[in-house]
């Protein structure tokens, strides 16, 4: 016979673990204010009174970190911290109910004790999530704008928080919105002549109708296109370093790494197994991977190392096909070219302060992108670019990217409605279809912001998130 | 018929009454019909015609659950068209002009036939309410009826107030008085009366009107009847006509705006938008230069003429003079002027689905005192009310059509779940999610069954469904196994038809796929049909040609099955529902929805609200069953 849900008060630690200066512990629900209370203490050492917390007003208060912690001050606790208060009476807080913030001093243990006292005067511990799902269900955030918090807790690089935090701020929700606004408006189009059969209509309805389908079919689909960006900015990529034995992979690793990670040395074939470390490019949290040299070698752990570089390669979101600059290339190399020629690569040219073992222009090898040398670590900045713009494609959406592949999903199915709906509208087809096709388009959107199978999506989505938000 | 041991009383004998009457008769009950006009049985009080997009549908349901508004007009119909031939299978609608005489004059007498109907004038005053249950009514002659349940369907009728200018005039419709002590007394029983307007055109002297300059607006050639149990169009048919507003016209009505009882303050209730008065029309729409006027007949032994079109409340002198600044109409004469009537309604949240008052046990109400508009809508309701009473009165449950089940069944929900929001409900295709399921052609597919079941229909009627679903089955049959084989003659069949030849054996079913082939088609490759193919399979060649349209709907019908099926039980108390928006709170507590899905559609209501209320459900339940272990 547990207590009705959201009728109990919820708390937990809102700040990363670790060593801030500053932690905040949030307490959310309907007896937050009076759980402060009992474990807050005016700085003079007495109970805050009645009127002592004020809605959006911050004040100091005092907090007893061991021992009873009674608002009345008697058994005054041994170890006291002076924390700041923030209190903000529903519903303009995240949650939409009584929420109070107390700001304590970092690290692993104040926090922890804070929590305690918390607890022990009342609340309990918030379930992974839980003040957003309760921020949702208050309806203080749409699904869209929800889902954007997990997004932004897990981005690992400023660029994807940046880009997370736009649709905290309601950007992609705004959008949708618009967008389902225009489809209404298409949609009311296609059923004014339906419901109204006998009427006067507008000549230029159908071509109306036609233009606003194509616009924005057009805009949905790049939004739906940025996912492989977004995917990329959210979760990170993973890039693998390929070539011939000795090409300088390990070094070029290194360097990218900016410390000697990888063992370099003369002999090819150093490297035998593959190594990864994550390193930010341009934004994106990379997994760089080395790799063992791929050539057509006796020995066989070497060849098992191939294989499974070229497998590596094969899953990589990109793969850096390097050719040492200093040597002509040989067979292996042009095996490499030819394996990896359906994957998303760069060619880069390695030992670029060597004197150069072959013209750039030599036939049947491909384009070189970047000449780089991890010696005198020129061309780096440049290889950070080239990668950066093959993991991120140029969109047209005013920066906007996709950071959820249901949404990503949502949103091709609602262009592909809205493409078969201009198709049956130029055949000179069933007006009626079009009506439905706009109308799944809807659904479509509708999905991403959580207007229908509510029930289903509510589980996904708010395991997904971290305790404090 | 002696006027006790009466299992309903129905009060107005509009089409809602006279369809919750036959529908009440027919299965069995004993039925007493009030109504405070005999002369006026089955009036339509504004245009002349039955049906439209949307309501040809509502007839095509009220006939295949046994009703009798598509006979009515099958029988006295004068000009019959189908409308949208080109937009679409789902949206095309079977539309009438009436003879209204006629029509009541028939209506009439098939009560006055009908054994253990009883049909008598008497102006219903008052309910008997026995603790929470309504018991009988009283006229205001003092006669007490009792029932086992009462149908009221008083139309326009409570506190009915007619506009004209600056005149006022109390009345249900013209020509008729209007009830005053009853919604008083609806009122004092606690249910919510509400208040709207609507209005109606004048009518013109056909004689005076110079039809050789207008616009023709002939009927089909051969037109398909209503009803599945029509022989055959029996009247001498006729046209309607065309005509237009001038920019006279327009300035007329802009120079005496002030003078239309709309326009002057006098009426505080808003108009239909999808039926606006002229006024309506030039305030809003300034930049059109012309508005349509359809010229509908009213019969064919008056001269009377529906201006279609022109509806309005401006004074009689206005609208005489606006009536000549139209071409055709110089020198019209009105012989009836149109007028704006405000009524009370009771807000059909009010109400369950089987159209019973939540507050009110065995009181049922259809028509437009639950808000709607229209000659269809009002029957359709009538019809289940009419249905559901003698069922209460049985103590059988009530029947309830799905929103993919029926239009009935989406304008039921809808009136109840979101009410009407200001201005009287009218049926429209877009109401409908799954539109492509509930199409004119396949009323008796989806609702025979269901009619024979539950005593709608009679024996030979029910057989003649049940034959007409086994000649389809049997067709589909034949299709399925017919090979088309690509002989010289074939192909060039199929391309005099612009229809691609074929290389290998084609089931005639998968060519009757292609969206140019049709039964005339497969007949000239020498499959042989029955005769009767296109009078009364259209259903199978529609549901082959949209079949994956039709699933798509299916698949959603049945997803959104899920939320209706999830009941939101008494216990729940919305109002206190923690997690929820005050104003959520308020929008649910007046819509009352009984199911997720009904919470779900009514309006403000978001789909938080909507998760919320699953989550309460979800953890609720959970609670229970562990509470219980
Ligand atoms: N001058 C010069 N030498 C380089 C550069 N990069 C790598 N080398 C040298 O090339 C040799 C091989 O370098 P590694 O980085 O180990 O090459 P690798 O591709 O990892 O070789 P394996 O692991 O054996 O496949 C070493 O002697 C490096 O010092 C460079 O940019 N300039
Ligand atoms: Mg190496």
């Amino acid at each position: 016979m547990g207590a009705p849900y959201l009728a109990d008060t919820i708390a937990a630690i809102a700040t990363a673990p670790g060593a801030g200066a500053v932690a905040i512990v949030r307490l959310s629900g309907p007896d937050a204010f009076a759980v402060a209370r009992r474990v807050l203490r005016s700085n003079a050492g007495g109970s805050l009174g009645a009127d002592g917390l004020e809605s959006h007003r911050a004040r100091l208060a005092r907090l007893g970190l061991s021992g009873r912690t009674s608002g009345d001050g008697r058994d005054a606790p041994d170890v006291v911290d002076e924390v700041l208060v923030l209190p903000m009476r529903k519903p303009r807080s995240y949650t939409g109910e009584d929420v109070v913030e107390i700001q304590c001093h970092g690290g692993g243990t104040v926090p922890r004790l804070v929590l305690e006292q918390c607890l022990a005067a009342g609340a309990r511990v918030a379930r992974a999530g839980e003040f957003t799902e309760r921020a949702f269900l208050n309806g203080r955030l749409d699904l869209a704008r929800a889902e954007a918090v997990a997004a932004l807790i897990e981005a690992r690089t400023t660029e994807a928080a940046h880009a997370a935090a736009r649709q905290v701020a309601g950007e992609l929700s705004q959008r949708l919105t618009a967008w389902r606004l225009d489809l209404l408006d298409a949609r009311s189009l296609a059923e004014v002549s339906l419901d109204f059969a006998d009427e006067e209509l507008p000549l230029t309805l159908e071509s109306d109708l036609r233009d606003r389908l194509d616009a924005l079919k057009l805009a949905i689909s790049a939004l739906a296109a940025t996912w492989e960006s977004g995917r990329r900015l959210r979760d990170g990529a993973t890039v693998v370093l390929l070539g011939a034995p000795n090409a300088g992979k390990s070094s070029l690793f290194n360097a990218l790494l900016g410390r000697p990670r990888a063992i370099v040395a003369a002999d090819p074939g150093t490297t035998r197994d593959w190594i990864e470390e994550e390193v930010a490019i341009a934004g994106v949290a990379v997994l760089l991977r080395d790799t063992a040299g791929v050539r057509t070698a006796e020995e066989a752990v070497e060849q098992a190392g191939i294989r499974a570089a070229l497998e590596l390669a094969r899953g990589a979101d990109l793969t850096l096909l390097l050719l040492d600059g200093s040597r002509a290339p040989d067979d292996d190399d042009r095996r490499l070219v030819e394996a990896t020629r359906d994957l998303r690569r760069l060619v880069v040219r390695t030992k670029a302060d060597l004197a150069p073992g072959w013209a750039p222009t030599e036939g049947a090898l491909p384009q070189v992108a970047v000449a780089v040398s991890a010696v005198e670590e020129s061309g780096l900045a440049e290889l950070r670019a080239q990668v950066a713009g093959k993991l991120l494609r140029q969109t047209d959406t005013d920066g906007l990217v996709v950071l959820h592949e249901r949404h990503a999903i949502a949103l091709a199915r609602a262009a592909s409605h809205l493409d078969e709906a201009g198709t049956i509208l130029r055949s000179g087809h069933d007006l009626e279809i079009v009506a439905l096709e706009i109308g799944a388009a809807m659904a479509a959107l509708d999905e991403i912001l959580g207007q229908c199978d509510v029930e289903d999506l509510l589980d996904r989505i708010f395991s997904r998130f971290c305790v404090g938000k | 018929m002696l006027m006790n041991n009466l299992d309903v009383i129905v009060v107005g004998a509009g089409h809602a009454g006279i369809e919750a009457a036959l529908a009440a008769v027919r299965l069995g009950a004993r039925v007493l019909l009030l109504t405070s006009n005999l002369d006026h049985v089955g009036q339509m009080s504004c245009n002349p015609a039955i049906g439209g997009v949307g309501k040809g549908h509502l007839v095509k349901e009220i006939d295949a659950l046994g009703g009798e508004m598509g006979l009515a007009i099958d029988e006295t119909g004068i000009q019959f068209r189908t409308l949208n031939t080109r937009k679409g299978p789902a949206v095309r609608a079977s539309r009438a002009q009436a003879d209204k005489a006629l029509y009541r004059q028939r209506m009439k007498s098939r009560l006055e036939r009908t054994p253990g109907l009883g049909l008598r004038q008497g102006m219903v005053e008052q309910l008997l309410v026995a603790g929470r249950r309504v018991v009988g009514v009283v006229t205001e002659t003092g006669e007490r009826y009792e029932a086992g349940a009462t149908v009221l369907t008083t139309g326009t009728f409570l506190r009915g107030l007619m506009h004209i200018g600056d005149a006022q005039m109390p009345g249900g419709r013209a020509g008729d008085l209007a009830s005053r002590g009853l919604s008083a007394h609806l009122e004092a029983l606690g249910l919510p009366v509400g208040r709207l307007k609507t209005g109606t055109c004048p009518r013109l002297d056909g004689r005076t009107i110079d039809f050789s300059r207008l616009e023709v607006q002939p009927g089909d050639l051969s037109p398909t009847p209503f009803s599945f149990r029509s022989a055959g169009l029996t009247q001498r048919q006729v046209p309607c006509h065309i005509t237009w507003t001038t920019s006279q016209t327009h300035a007329l009505i802009a120079r005496n705006l002030e003078r239309s009882a709309m326009y002057s303050g006098r009426i505080k209730s808003r108009g239909p938008r999808y039926c606006p008065s002229i006024e309506d029309k030039i305030v809003r729409f300034p930049d059109r230069e012309r508005h349509q006027i359809f010229l509908e007949p009213e019969g064919l032994e008056t001269v009377e003429i529906y201006p279609n079109g022109l509806s309005t409340s401006l004074p009689v002198d206005v609208q005489a003079a606006m009536v000549r600044t139209i071409p055709g109409l110089e020198q019209a004469e009105i012989v009836r002027p149109g007028y704006a009537i405000e009524y009370d309604f009771v807000d059909p949240r009010a109400l369950h689905s089987s159209l019973e008052c939540r507050t009110l046990e065995r009181l049922f109400l259809a028509g437009q005192i639950n808000g709607t508009t229209g000659y269809e809508e009002a029957a359709a309701l009538g019809l289940m009310a009419g249905l559901n009473a003698t069922r209460a009165v049985r103590a059988e449950p009530p029947v309830v059509l799905g929103r993919a089940e029926a239009y009935i069944g989406v304008m039921i929900d809808d009136l109840v779940s979101r009410g009407v929001g200001g201005e009287p409900y009218r049926m429209f295709t877009s109401r409908a999610e799954h539109r492509l399921l509930l199409r004119e052609d396949n009323a008796h597919a989806r609702l025979g069954g269901l009619a024979t079941e539950i005593g709608l229909l009679d024996e030979p009627l029910a057989r003649a469904v049940e034959a007409r679903a086994q000649e389809a089955a049997s067709l589909r049959a034949l299709l399925q196994s017919t090979l088309i084989r690509p002989a010289d003659e074939t192909n060039q069949a199929l391309t005099e038809r612009a229809s691609s030849p074929i290389r290998q054996p084609v089931r005639a079913i998968d060519l009757l796929r292609r969206p140019e082939a049709d039964w005339a088609l497969l007949r000239t490759l020498g499959v042989e049909l029955p005769t009767d193919v296109e009078s009364h399979h259209l259903s199978v060649l529609l549901d082959l040609k949209y079949a994956g349209y039709v699933d798509r709907q299916r698949v959603l019908a049945d997803q959104v099955a899920g939320l209706d099926a999830t009941l939101i039980p008494a216990w729940l108390d919305l109002s206190t529902l923690p997690g929820l928006s005050a104003e959520v709170r308020e929008r649910l507590t007046g819509a009352r929805p009984s199911t997720l899905g009904q919470a779900a559609r009514a309006p403000g209501i978001t789909p938080a609200a909507v998760a919320t209320i699953a989550l309460h459900l979800r953890r609720r339940a959970g609670e229970r069953s562990r509470g219980g272990a």
